[in-house]
């Protein structure tokens, strides 16, 4: 056996225990909310002057704390959903499915095609990057090509690990608008120091580099290894998947409410008229200081309304899309509430006392990039994450000298997109629509979740020492 | 087969609120033409809902939220109770279903909605198996009135717009605030709502027919019993738990945030007036203690999504219609075609445009310019809300339609409709006249 065959096979048995681990083990995100918001209540009460009632205040005061960025962050999904259920966009994707001719080249093309998707957008790719994952199996299966499908479906997924350091990354678009929540604190910071900022772009360059290099090794070489998908499974996958799916929900429609509905004037027009708004924006304002989250929920809408064309077909995604952004809606406020405590009761800025003691300049970006992995564990939005631990993180930004903030961010969304390769809130849209189970997926993720983990964290560390 | 129910007539026709909102958008830049440059319309129509972002969060919650606190198994065993208490009897059904749905959705839009609607299913298959003729499209068009005393009891929407500094402070421009118990208490509203209630189940008797349309087994959107309709999650048997399971199912948390809760927002509401934040954070924790568990809580509140679909991205288009007719000035061009019949013309305003905006709060926040121009504060916002619970009664299809139930014939409901909004619509405008 080669050696890239023992790694492989050594990390494929190690994701499947993990797998099997997490499937057992770990319970809903929103469990974690609520045990979040009691271990902080605890905390604050043993270690602050807080009493109780104080505690239980803070806590409710605390809870609309970020009512817009929920608001925000829920936009950037649903707009995001749209978008990537758009009859052109599952076209060009079905295009491409067909493209590759073995396993090996089917993986490829599926992670390149995943990690460009979740460099453009962590919605797009959750959708479009499962929709092209099914693609790939359906074209694959035509072929008769024999292609491992959870491999495929995990490959999809790994394309999520990009997506905090590429253009919609939530917290750096977030601190990017004039009027966010730790403004007073940190300042406005545009994109140029973050998303932009030389250093993210080598990292995430070369994080994209690694996973797709990866991918494709841990493809089973034995026929036996190999888990197609059922023929009812990829029947049942083209149904949904098919680039010229049209919604079923409005049926029996008047001849006058089918005309407005397959007219592309309101839709195309809308968008356009939107898009031109944008075009002039960023001809006339450079494109770093004006581009917030605000602007890409505006993007994202006015491209989603263009490639829908009609109205008909950008219905009939729209209640999926809200559904799959239920437990941002309703958990962001729990987050909030976290906040609140932390930032009233003091516990926050003890915390960041506690980090400036231990950590250095040089090791500060380490410590921010495996604090923001851990605590992703138990907060998988990367959004509701800076809502949990901004405040703290920023404090001991200013705190610790030659530490800056633009590259605690860096660090900061590295460490929130590590751990979703072992954390499941993600793929549920996910393997919902390639009809598979968490346990098929996140074996796979797993050793990307080591690897990519190695060389994030050389990286985090080289940020401190560096520069 | 030619289905003529209303709920398959009027979705045949009447187009979806995002297609609507995208032809208001479209209005509203028509007309802006004259008094705006066009990147300037442009601009307004792509980012006027950044004001919005809280507004339109709360607004959500509250579908939302409201539905999730009622859909529950708790709720379910409850409803399951009352209707055995209820005479088994045409008139009987009719007028408590009715009676319920306007007192009990004053409190809330759900908890009188989706009960009066189940308990009306399940009164009128009660009552056809033991060969009693009940009129079901009566007994239905009667549940449905929650819409109306909905939107002006003690949780309707615009009026927690207004209680709530944080969120209309942003978003409406030079609104005072009024406390929740000023708008549900003044006397016009008080006095709208008695008249209602008295005469509405009235009508509804008056109107139904000697020939009794039964409901058809089909149409029952119930299973077994209004429990078992209710109960979002099928927990398994604890044999087959597996080790997450035993957080995920356990009420020990659920139970422990609601109690901090309500210490939390009793203390509040104690030292400062009800806000429309408060009210959502008391319905989320109300939500989570009834839902039992954490984990059917989640199942609901992803479930619950579907009441708030019909406004969560069409409010882009409305935060756009909003800042371009504020910016242009149409706003007050508008109100001061109103000065010569205010309360009448404010509440023809908010009706016409309650039929394109389902969404009460955001009726609220497209019309509110206008009619707080043309009338008082209190007054403008208690006619917008009963103009919007009115055309609501006309988009009754689109609620009914969330609970997959089929309907009846249109005519009948037309005939209804029709009656109820001359009615209550004559009762208010006399009430605001008078009072």
């Amino acid at each position: 056996m080669s050696t890239i065959r023992k790694i492989s096979s050594f990390f494929t048995k190690f994701g499947k225990a993990s797998s099997d681990w997490v499937q057992k083990y770990l319970p809903d995100a929103f469990i974690f909310a609520l045990l979040l918001t009691f271990a902080t209540m605890i905390l604050a009460f043993i270690f602050t002057e807080k009493t109780v009632f104080e505690i239980a205040g803070h806590w409710s005061q605390g809870f609309w704390f970020v009512i817009e960025f929920s608001m925000q962050s829920s936009l950037a999904l649903i707009t995001g959903w749209i978008l990537a259920d758009s009859p052109p966009v599952k076209k060009i994707l079905n295009k491409i499915a067909r493209k590759p001719s073995n396993q090996k080249q089917a993986i490829l093309i599926t992670a390149i095609v995943g990690q460009l998707l979740g460099l453009f957008h962590w919605g797009v790719v959750l959708i479009g990057g499962a929709i092209f994952a099914r693609s790939v199996g359906i074209a694959m299966d035509e072929k008769d090509i024999s292609v491992h499908y959870p491999l495929l479906v995990a490959t999809a997924y790994a394309g999520l690990l990009p997506w905090h350091q590429g253009l919609s990354a939530a917290a750096p678009l977030l601190v990017a608008t004039p009027d966010h929540f730790l403004v007073d604190q940190i300042g406005s910071i545009p994109i140029s120091e973050t998303i932009f900022n030389p250093v993210n772009i080598i990292l995430v360059l070369g994080l994209v580099a690694l996973t797709i290099v990866i991918l494709p090794m841990m493809a089973p070489d034995d026929e036996d290894d190999i888990i197609s998908a059922s023929k009812s499974k990829l029947e049942g996958a083209r149904a949904r998947g098919g680039s010229n799916q049209q919604s079923q929900h409005i049926e029996d429609s008047s001849k006058y409410k089918e005309f407005l509905m397959r007219n592309r004037i309101p839709a195309v027009g809308l968008g356009v008229l939107i898009w031109v708004y944008l075009t002039y924006l960023f001809i006339t304002n450079p494109f770093m200081e004006v581009f917030n989250i605000n602007i890409f929920i505006t993007v994202m809408f006015g491209l989603g309304l263009i490639l829908h064309q009609v109205l008909k077909s950008y219905i009939g995604v729209l209640k999926d899309a809200i559904k799959g952004a239920s437990q941002i809606i309703i958990q962001f406020q729990f987050y909030g509430g976290i906040m609140g405590i932390m930032a009233w009761s003091g516990l926050g800025e003890l915390i960041a006392e506690t980090f400036v003691e231990i950590a250095t300049g040089e090791t500060w970006y380490l410590f921010s990039f495996l604090s923001s992995g851990i605590v992703n564990f138990f907060v998988p939005s990367g959004g509701g994450q800076w809502v949990v631990t901004g405040q703290v993180l920023s404090d001991a930004t200013q705190a610790i000298q030659g530490a800056e903030t633009n590259l605690m961010m860096i660090a900061f969304t590295m460490g929130d997109q590590w751990t979703n390769m072992i954390q499941p809130f993600w793929a549920i849209p996910v393997i919902s629509i390639a009809d598979l189970s968490i346990r098929d997926v996140m074996g796979y993720s797993a050793v990307i979740f080591v690897f990519s983990g190695i060389f994030m964290m050389i990286g985090t560390l080289a940020m401190g020492v560096l520069l | 087969m030619k289905d003529d129910s209303f709920v398959h007539f009027f979705g045949k026709f009447f187009p979806e609120s995002m297609t609507l909102a995208v032809i208001l958008s479209i209005l509203a830049l028509i007309i802006t033409i004259p008094h705006l440059g066009a990147i300037k319309q442009l601009e307004l129509i792509s980012t006027g809902f950044f004001d919005f972002f809280s507004l339109q969060m709360a607004l959500i919650l509250w579908w939302m939220l409201s539905a999730v606190v009622i859909e529950s198994e708790i709720v379910g065993r409850l409803l399951d109770k009352i209707t055995q208490v209820v005479p088994l009897e045409e008139k009987y059904i009719i007028s408590f279903i009715a009676i319920f749905s306007l007192v009990i959705g004053w409190i809330n839009w759900a908890f009188g909605l989706i009960p009066a609607i189940l308990m009306g299913h399940k009164l009128c298959l009660k009552a056809k198996e033991k060969n009693i003729k009940v009129h079901y499209p009566a007994v239905l068009f009667a549940s449905l009135l929650a819409l109306i005393s909905g939107a002006v009891g003690l949780t309707s929407p615009g009026a927690l717009t207004l209680t709530d500094g944080t969120i209309h402070q942003v978003a409406f421009l030079d609104l005072p605030t009024l406390s929740i118990t000023e708008f549900a208490l003044a006397r016009a509203n008080i006095a709208s709502f008695a008249m209602m209630l008295v005469g509405v189940p009235i009508i509804i008797l008056l109107l139904t027919k000697k020939e009794k349309t039964e409901i058809k087994d089909e149409e029952s959107i119930i299973q077994k019993n209004i429990r078992n309709t209710l109960k979002p999650l099928e927990i398994p048997p604890k044999e087959e738990w597996i080790p997450a399971n035993y957080l995920e199912y356990t009420p020990l948390l659920s139970i422990i945030a609601f109690v901090i809760g309500s210490i939390s927002i009793g203390w509040a509401w104690i030292q400062s007036d009800v806000t429309m934040l408060g009210v959502l954070f008391a319905l989320m924790m109300v939500g989570l203690l009834i839902q039992k568990n954490p984990a059917t809580f989640t199942k609901k509140t992803t479930d619950s999504t579907k009441w708030a679909a019909h406004m969560a991205v069409p409010f882009l288009l409305y935060g756009g219609v909003y800042a371009l007719l504020s910016e242009s000035g149409i706003y007050l061009n508008l109100a001061g075609m109103l000065e010569t019949l205010p309360i009448t013309g404010s509440y023809i305003t908010a009706f016409i445009t309650g039929l394109i905006v389902p969404d009460p709060g955001s009726l609220w926040l497209l019309v509110s310019p206008i009619l707080s121009e043309a009338v008082e504060i209190t007054t403008s916002v208690t006619l917008a809300m009963y103009a919007s619970g009115v055309s609501n009664i006309w988009l009754g299809f689109l609620f009914a339609g969330i609970l997959s139930i089929k309907g009846f014939d249109w005519r009948e409901y037309v005939r209804y409709a029709f009656t109820i909004t001359v009615y209550v619509s004559a009762v208010v405008l006399i009430c605001h006249y008078l009072l």
